[in-house]
């Protein structure tokens, strides 16, 4: 009998997507203290970038499913 | 399934951080007002608008406790991940107060809604307070073409960094070769999309003195 074959999941490169969130969130930043969504702070221009590179360097870690 | 679940305890992770932000208010038992207007009126949805080159002007009235003709000392700074010091302005009497300009840079690449702090001492009290100023500048400013850039350029090195480093070849389908499960993947992609929402919105409303 032939089932379905596992997922697997193929890893893509943490360290790349830390630096892409990095840069994500400090544009997200940017621009959202432009359209008045928020003021610059430590929160915005820090922590937000901080998280949004931890996001995608998880997301890079998680990689791309295979079956 | 064990990294989906890594990633969604991750983003839960993120948001237990959040605190309720705080709101406005003058302390110390001074009352306060910029530009005419009191201080808890100007909040960050609706701050006070000045044009560039408008000054800023913080006036109080010392505590009702402090004794008449005791000096004061007025320190205004705007915050930009810390506080900037703007002006230290010393005073007599029952009135302290200061008059500055944004920062050039910051009202010609970045105009945008700031907040504004105050605080003036004398012999025996202190107050703080604090008010949102929006530098008008229109929609396309330095700061929108770098936010622009970044975020693109971003969204592209970060989708490039899903793909499989070079030499993971999965051969476990039944065909000899296995092949991209694209609804897992999108699922994946929407969910980090909609944690990035929920900080954006998370962030977006926490108070930065909880950082600093």
């Amino acid at each position: 009998m032939v089932g379905i074959p596992p997922r697997k999941w193929a890893q893509g490169k943490p360290f790349s997507g830390f630096r892409s969130g990095l840069l994500l969130g400090l544009g997200a930043a940017l621009i959202l203290h432009q359209i008045g969504w928020w003021i610059l702070d430590i929160n915005t221009l820090v922590l937000l970038p901080i998280l949004s590179g931890l996001l995608f360097a998880g997301r890079a870690w998680l990689g791309t499913p295979y079956r | 399934m064990r990294r989906l679940l890594v990633l969604t305890i991750f983003g839960a992770l993120l948001l237990a951080i959040a605190v309720p932000a705080m709101a406005q208010e003058v302390t110390g038992g001074c009352n306060a007002t910029v530009n005419g207007q009191t201080l808890d009126t100007l909040d960050a949805k609706h701050p006070l608008i000045i044009e560039k080159g408008d000054t800023v002007a913080l006036t109080g009235s010392v505590p009702a406790t402090a004794s008449g003709g005791s000096e004061s000392l007025t320190k205004i700074y705007v915050e930009v991940v810390g506080d900037i010091q703007l002006a230290e302005e010393p005073g007599t009497g029952e009135f302290w107060g200061g008059t500055v300009e944004i920062p050039e840079l910051l009202t010609s690449l970045a105009p945008g809604v700031y907040k504004v702090k105050g605080t003036a001492e004398g012999s025996g009290w202190l107050c703080t307070g604090s008010a949102y100023v929006k530098i008008e500048g229109g929609p396309w400013t330095a700061a929108t073409a770098i936010g622009a850039v970044a975020a693109v350029a971003g969204g592209i090195g970060a989708a490039a960094a899903i793909k499989p480093k070079k030499g993971q070849i999965f051969h476990e389908g039944p065909s000899g070769g296995g092949a991209p499960e694209t609804p897992t993947k999108l699922v994946a992609d929407a969910a980090v999309l909609l944690i990035l929402l929920l900080l954006i919105y998370v962030i977006g409303n926490l108070d930065p003195s909880w950082v600093v």
